[in-house]
Formats: C-alpha cells, structure tokens, sequence
C-alpha cells in the first residue's frame, strides 16, 4: 500500500509541476496569442457603438455556429450595455462563415439584405435567437423573409437581395480574409490585432482601456 | 509482555475488513488524473489563456460557451471540488471501511454515480447543444465512466463479502 500512495504523490506532483510549466509558458509569452491581420476596411463592415469610442472590437463570427449564438444570445447584450452604449466600444462585425455549416453563407447573406434597409443588428440579434429553427433547413429562404417581415422589413426588397446574391462576393472576401488572416474558430474577438475568446473579452476590454487611459 | 487486549469498538468498527483493495486504488488513481485535467481547465479559467486542445480543436468554444458556467459558477471549479472529494473518500477507504456509520464503499458509488451522470450530461450539451467537443472533458468523461465501473466492482464485491456466513470460512 505505501508504494501506491508513493505512486499517487509522484503524480500529483508531476501533474502540478506540469500545470505550473504550462501557466508560466503562457503568461511568459503574450506572442503565443494568436494575431490577426484584416484587408478589409472596417468602416465597410456594420458596427454598433460610437465612432471614436476608444477601443474597436472586431468579432469574426458565423451565424450558423453555436458558440457564436450562445455569445450572441446570452453574453452580447452585457457588453452592448457596458461598454457600447456607454461609449467605450465599438463593435465590428467580421463575417466569417464556416464551410462545415450549410446554411451559414445564406444566413451572411439574409443579414446583408436586411443591413441594406438599415436592420443589421435587429436582423442579427433575431438570426441567432431562432438559429435552431433555420440551421438544419433545405429551404431557409421562407424563414429569412419571414424574419424580415417580423422586422417590419420590405419583403419584396430583401427577397430581390437576397435571390440576386448581391452580397455573396463580399461574404467570400471576408470568408478568405477571416482565413488568411489567422482566425481559425468563431466567434474570435480582435483587439488590436490580438484575438480573444468570448470568455476573455470583458477582461481584455478593461485591459485595452485602462492602456489607453 | 502484554496480552491481546480487546480493540475499542469503535476502531473494530472502522477496521480494513476488505481484502480487495485494486479497485479503490483505480478509483483513488482516476480521480487524482480527473483532478489534474479539471485543475488544468480552471487555471486557464482564472488566468483567461488559450486552452491547448490536443484533438477536435473545439476546447475554447465549449469553455467560452455558456454552458462553462452552472449556477454561475465555472463547471471546471466544480469539477475541481468534485474529484478533490472522490480522491479524498478512495483514499479513505483504503484506510477503513466507513465514515461517522457510513459505508465509505456506498459513499464512492454515489459520489462516482453524479460524476458519471454530470459526464454524460456535459457529452450531449457538448454535442447535441454547443456543437463543438472539449477534448479535456471528454477525457473527464471517460475518467468518470472508469471511476464508477471501479466504484461499483468494489461496492459489489464488499457487499457479497459481508453477506457471506460469518462461519463460512471455517466449513
């Protein structure tokens, strides 16, 4: 029996001393997070938040993804509240729809016939509420233009958009400038050309504040 | 030289009567693993780094979903307190056979059964619900179905030990 409890010490510390190597490598290199380059002008892409609010977020995001819908549902209107409407932030919305997600590009695209009436928020925030109901759909059309009709939305409009593909081209451009430019999942937030997960972001908000401060 | 004396009851009480101890010391050696792998995932919650994802490439999108959080609490932390106790009542019943009147052995099945039943809850969110699987907590999981197996192979073979005839030994 002491052999074993020897064997379940010499584990215990090697996995602490491993834990200890892992953290220190890491807060050792702040390059080991990911950079994230962008060709795209931002001020092309729709935002919410002032202008000249200090800090810009760039969330790279698909509307198909579940994570990006658990954020969007749940998380998002906390940073809305604290940190768009209040001036700090600006929020950029990077599409980058991935290819394992059928209907993420026709989504993209519902979303841009929808900004072109001036409803990309409400269209995005509506989008991930009901993303269970479109995702696995043969024919998402139907529900997009009923989504926009909710929205009080000329349906006549954002079906021509949405059947002529006028947004398609510039959906792929973002789709290879997402993937050229190091983002690997969604949603990945950007600041400063650092990439942050969802559970980072307030921290990495404050932090880029109080640098600018 | 002194006689054998009688040992108070209550030591007799709590006295290693198994003789079967392989499978708590799995159950102790699992669950020590399972702390490690929880213990991993919440120094990566506290310091807010970037989790290593050996396989599947899907740990960040479950562990910055919402579903990281139950009662607001970070599952991992409670992952951490949940093996820290099954590590902590293996050990002690490699020591002894029950706690303050409770079997120690039913004790390790019940905390080993929740383990399993949080571990398979936490597979479908991660599959049927975020869309992305956390390579640690799939290692959590099958850490949890290992423990229980463990958990229950001992509590059967004590129990069936303690049915036995308190005779049967000497027909």
């Amino acid at each position: 029996m002491g052999i074993f409890y020897l064997v379940l010490a010499i584990i215990a510390i090697a996995g602490v001393a491993l834990l200890a190597t892992a953290n220190l490598r890491q807060s050792a290199g702040t390059s080991a997070r990911p950079t994230i380059t962008t060709t795209i002008p931002l001020d092309t892409l729709p935002a919410r938040g002032k202008a000249d609010a200090p800090i810009t977020v760039v969330e790279y995001a698909d509307f198909q993804c579940p994570a990006c819908g658990v954020f969007a549902t749940t998380m998002e209107a906390g940073i809305v509240k604290d940190y768009i409407d209040t001036g700090k932030v600006r929020l950029v919305f990077h599409d980058f729809p991935l290819p394992q997600h059928a209907n993420a590009i026709a989504a993209a695209e519902a979303a841009r016939s929808a900004a072109d009436q001036g409803a990309f928020w409400p269209y995005h925030d509506l989008l991930y509420a009901k993303q269970a109901e479109w995702e696995n759909s043969a024919q998402p059309l139907a529900l997009f233009a009923a989504y926009a009709e909710q929205l009080k939305l000329d349906r006549g409009k954002f079906e021509a958009a949405f059947n002529s593909h006028t947004h398609q081209s510039t959906i792929m451009q973002l789709y290879q400038d997402s993937s050229n430019g190091g983002v690997n999942q969604t949603p990945t937030f950007v600041i400063d050309g650092k990439a942050y997960y969802a559970n980072e972001l307030r921290t990495a908000i404050d932090t880029a504040l109080k640098a600018k401060q | 030289m002194s006689g054998c004396g009688l040992l108070p009851a209550g030591r007799y009480m709590t006295m290693q009567t198994q003789d079967a101890p392989l499978p708590r010391m799995a159950a102790a050696l699992l669950a020590l693993l399972g702390l490690l792998d929880a213990a991993y995932l919440a120094l990566e919650r506290i310091t807010g780094g970037l989790i290593a994802c050996p396989v599947g490439g899907g740990c960040e999108t479950v562990q910055s979903s919402a579903y990281a959080l139950l009662f607001g609490i970070p599952v991992a932390f409670i992952g951490v307190a949940g093996y820290a106790l099954l590590l902590v009542v293996a050990i002690l019943s490699l020591q002894s056979s029950n706690l303050g009147g409770i079997s120690l052995d039913a004790l390790l099945l019940a905390l080993a059964s929740i383990a399993l039943l949080a571990g398979i809850y936490f597979m479908y969110v991660q599959v049927a619900l975020i869309g992305a699987i956390c390579f640690w907590c799939a290692i959590a999981a099958l850490l949890d179905l290992l423990i229980w197996l463990a958990a229950l192979m001992n509590w059967r073979s004590n129990r069936q030990g303690a049915m036995k005839p308190p005779l049967a030994d000497h027909m």
